[in-house]
């Protein structure tokens, strides 16, 4: 029994706090963005799920959006924002609301008789046939109608599971012989350049042994003519000794 | 920080075949169930699809009360492992930030496949 009343009062705090807001003067309204508030307590006052508050939390702080227990206004105002516009894209939300009213009404209008008490539930099977048509996920307060709703959101989802599946397979087999091609003229060149590489290697080692070759060539010298007449010149010589000797002498 | 009372649990990946309360769990893995609690709200935060695995209450929140998946067994064992490497829950939860992948459902299923298979050789 102690825990209603400690939720009731955590309810009564946060909707205080929450109320107590728009009401500060416009003075200090600075300090109003300053104010944090309980995550937790804000939760159980507005009738949220705490989880998905904070999973929507995790979009503007995602360090310690599992942890954080109290959030300025700014950061509710944004999670607000975000499951109302979350909200109004489900069309689930009016349907189930909507429709048992409508039904509840047929029923208080129309007298009771056989043909009526039997046709009344194709009525309300077609129209939520209609709901599950439109929303996909089917009304909540009657069981028939639940149920197909899930058959429906199961089969869509088997679907879209399949069809996903197909497309990406797909692709897969689409693009994997054209990766392999390409892999292959990738290697091909790979390949290409490296044969060219090895080649004017080849061709450069040769060259520069042609060119060591070259530089080892020893130059052959040139023989000098002997064109002169030995016994002549014997005889010369001596005569020209023989005739400074005789001036010497 | 207190120490566990088996420091090599976490040493592998666990596979159970079997749902698992998260106390039985924790005695399992060698850690307090407060332990495994912090592990857990890491895993719930930071993973979708261990989230994902939780059924979903009627007002669309997940019941976190309920026994773990085997894939839940799994991620849970891994955290503790990274636990006992990085020391820190930051670092953790940065590298499930970081790697995503690690703890994916298919990678899941194909370590066990794995195991599976070497097991059944």
């Amino acid at each position: 029994m102690a825990r209603p009343r400690k939720t009731t009062s955590a309810t009564e705090t946060a909707t205080a706090t929450a109320t107590a807001a728009p009401q500060i003067a416009p003075g200090l309204e600075a300090m109003n963005t300053n104010e944090t508030i309980n995550i937790s307590d804000y939760c159980k006052a507005q009738n949220l799920s705490e989880q998905s508050f904070r999973l929507i939390l995790e979009n503007i702080r995602p360090d310690d959006f599992d942890s954080v227990k109290h959030i300025p206004q700014s950061d509710i105002d944004y999670v607000l924002a975000t499951l109302t516009a979350t909200n109004n894209a489900l069309p689930i939300a009016e349907s189930p609301a909507t429709q048992p009213i409508e039904l509840i009404e047929a029923d208080s209008t129309i007298p009771d008789s056989p043909q009526n008490s039997e046709t009344q539930p194709q009525q309300g099977l077609e129209a939520n046939g209609a709901i599950v048509a439109n929303s996909g996920i089917g009304g909540l307060t009657q069981n028939q109608p639940m149920s197909q709703g899930r058959n429906i959101t199961l089969l869509d989802e088997l679907i879209a599971a399949s069809e996903e599946e197909i497309k990406l397979a797909d692709l897969v087999s689409q693009f994997k012989p054209q990766q392999i091609i390409q892999n292959q003229q990738a290697r091909d060149g790979q390949l290409v350049a490296q044969l060219r590489e090895q080649r004017l290697n080849t061709r450069e080692g040769y060259f520069n042994s042609l060119r060591n070759l070259q530089s080892t060539t020893i130059d052959k010298p040139e023989l000098m003519t002997d064109n002169l007449d030995f016994d002549a010149e014997i005889t010369r010589l001596s005569a020209e000794l023989g005739k400074q000797l005789v001036i010497n002498g | 920080m207190r120490s566990r009372r088996s420091k090599s649990s976490t040493n592998f990946d666990l596979f159970i075949d079997f749902p698992c309360t998260k106390s039985h769990l924790a005695e399992i893995l060698g850690v307090t169930r407060s332990t495994l609690i912090s592990w857990e709200n890491i895993a719930f935060w930071r993973i979708p699809s261990f989230r994902d695995s939780y059924p979903k209450s009627h007002d669309g929140s997940y019941d976190r009360e309920s026994p773990l998946s085997p894939y839940q067994a799994w991620v849970l064992g891994r955290i503790g492992r990274l636990m006992a490497q990085l020391r820190r829950s930051e670092r953790v939860k940065s590298y499930i930030l970081k790697n995503p992948n690690d703890f994916s459902r298919y990678h899941f299923q194909k370590a066990q496949s794995q195991v599976t298979q070497k097991l059944g050789a």
